[in-house]
């Protein structure tokens, strides 16, 4: 640790930097999220599905042809999304109390695709407008008082046989005044269906397969990498040993160990 | 000393053997392990038993193993001095590989020879022009040298 590398000239080696990894109180299982088709609707009715957890009581807003805005107040910095007022179904709420496993309600939030625009359906522009956005916003006290809410931006894409599917195109949490954009990285998926995580050697480092794996490669954000490991890499060949790819930079997150079986986001 | 690493490989390779390739740590080396490759079914050199020598240098896994056949094989990819032409011993090489996926691959390697990476010419050309007799060839050789 304490070995931040430096890009210059002179030397091959890739950068290296620590980030946190902040815990996240909300998870929606990104598997789980899907759109199913309402039978016997007259037109083109999907129902949307996800499968999500909380540690706190909750609120979810979904609302659709969103405009984002941000405020760049220095001190409360927000993140929010407007819905045109005469879209119907534009926005829509509904309340969960904390648990591990909740399922959105079946046809508790249905879109039907003939009042809508496909291309409004369909285009994302970054930090201007979504079609669709899930934000989940803690509830009740004793919630942590730098954690807020986490938002979801999906898009929609319709394949050559009509049929819709959903696309999570970019995460965003807001936590103590700052607004985090959620990557996911490789390497802790779970191994089986058991619906156990794997054995040690998930967490494992794939080099000396005796430190836990700490360390990002970018861009193709696999963690296989312990930090004495990451330094030969470097040194070596700075490539992604899963991969093959050439690593632009490194980044070492901060697992807590007990926990480095949960979903791990990785925030910058 | 041996690594936590080399250790946990050299255990998997026992508790969990690959069919048809056997593979014992020497017993003053824990860098080298003694290997035996049975000849894959349906090729010339079916019922054959070919040794090698694999060895670990001190940079694995930073650097691949080193593998030489020791038993004579008539094949375009391995040579008179039993070295073999395999991507993934050189260029292709990534420390996420283990002693496993060598020899794996060098087992297939006996399956799926590359006629277009040859090391030794002279037997890629036979095999390329001549197949039948190539094969024979083949065959004769693991009667003559890999059959203990
Ligand atoms: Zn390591
Ligand atoms: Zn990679």
């Amino acid at each position: 640790m304490g070995n931040r590398g430096t890009t210059n000239a002179n030397s091959k080696r890739v950068q290296q930097e620590d980030v946190p990894v902040l815990k996240s109180h909300n998870n929606l299982r990104r598997d789980s999220l899907c759109l199913k088709k309402i039978r016997g609707s007259p037109g083109d009715v999907y129902s949307l599905n996800f499968v999500f957890s909380c540690t706190f009581d909750c609120i979810i807003t979904i609302q659709l042809c969103a405009s984002e805005f941000r405020s760049a107040e220095k001190d409360a910095p927000t993140l929010y999304f407007y819905t045109p007022p005469e879209l119907e179904n534009g926005s829509f709420q509904y309340k969960f109390s904390k648990g591990a496993i909740h399922e959105f309600p079946e046809k508790a939030f249905t879109l039907d695709f003939n009042k809508y625009d496909l291309e409004d359906m369909t285009t994302y522009k970054e930090d201007e407008y979504c079609p669709i956005v899930i934000t989940i916003e803690n509830q009740g006290r004793n919630i942590p008082q730098v954690y807020r809410h986490k938002c979801l931006m999906l898009i929609l894409t319709k394949n050559s046989r009509g049929e819709y599917n959903i696309l999570i195109k970019k995460q965003c949490l807001l936590f103590d005044k700052n607004i985090f954009k959620i990557e996911d990285i490789y390497g802790f998926e779970k191994q089986d269906d058991t619906g156990d995580f794997g054995d040690e050697s998930t967490k494992e480092c794939i080099i000396c397969y005796t430190n836990t794996k700490n360390t990002v490669v970018y861009p193709c954000r696999h963690i296989c990498l312990c930090n004495s490991c990451t330094q030969v890499v470097r040194m070596q060949n700075s490539k992604c040993p899963i991969c093959r790819l050439e690593a632009e930079k490194f980044i070492t997150v901060e697992i807590d160990k007990q926990d480095a079986e949960e979903e791990v986001n990785l925030y910058s | 000393m041996i690594t936590p690493r080399i250790k946990k490989e050299t255990e998997r390779l026992s508790t969990d053997p690959i069919v048809g390739i056997y593979a014992t740590p020497d017993e003053t080396n824990f860098r080298h392990f003694h290997v035996q490759i049975s000849g894959p079914a349906d090729t010339p050199y079916n019922g054959g038993l070919f040794k090698a020598e694999l060895f670990l240098p001190d940079e694995y896994p930073m650097v691949p193993p080193k593998v030489l056949f020791r038993t004579k094989i008539f094949h375009p990819n391995i040579d008179k001095l039993g070295r073999i032409c395999l991507d993934i011993l050189k260029k292709n090489w990534s420390p996420a590989l283990q002693i496993r996926a060598v020899l794996v691959s060098i087992q297939s390697l006996l399956s799926d020879a590359n006629l277009d990476d040859p090391l030794d010419e002279e037997v890629a050309e036979l095999f390329k022009t001549d197949p039948e007799a190539a094969e024979e060839k083949a065959r004769q050789w693991t009667l003559d040298y890999a059959n203990e």
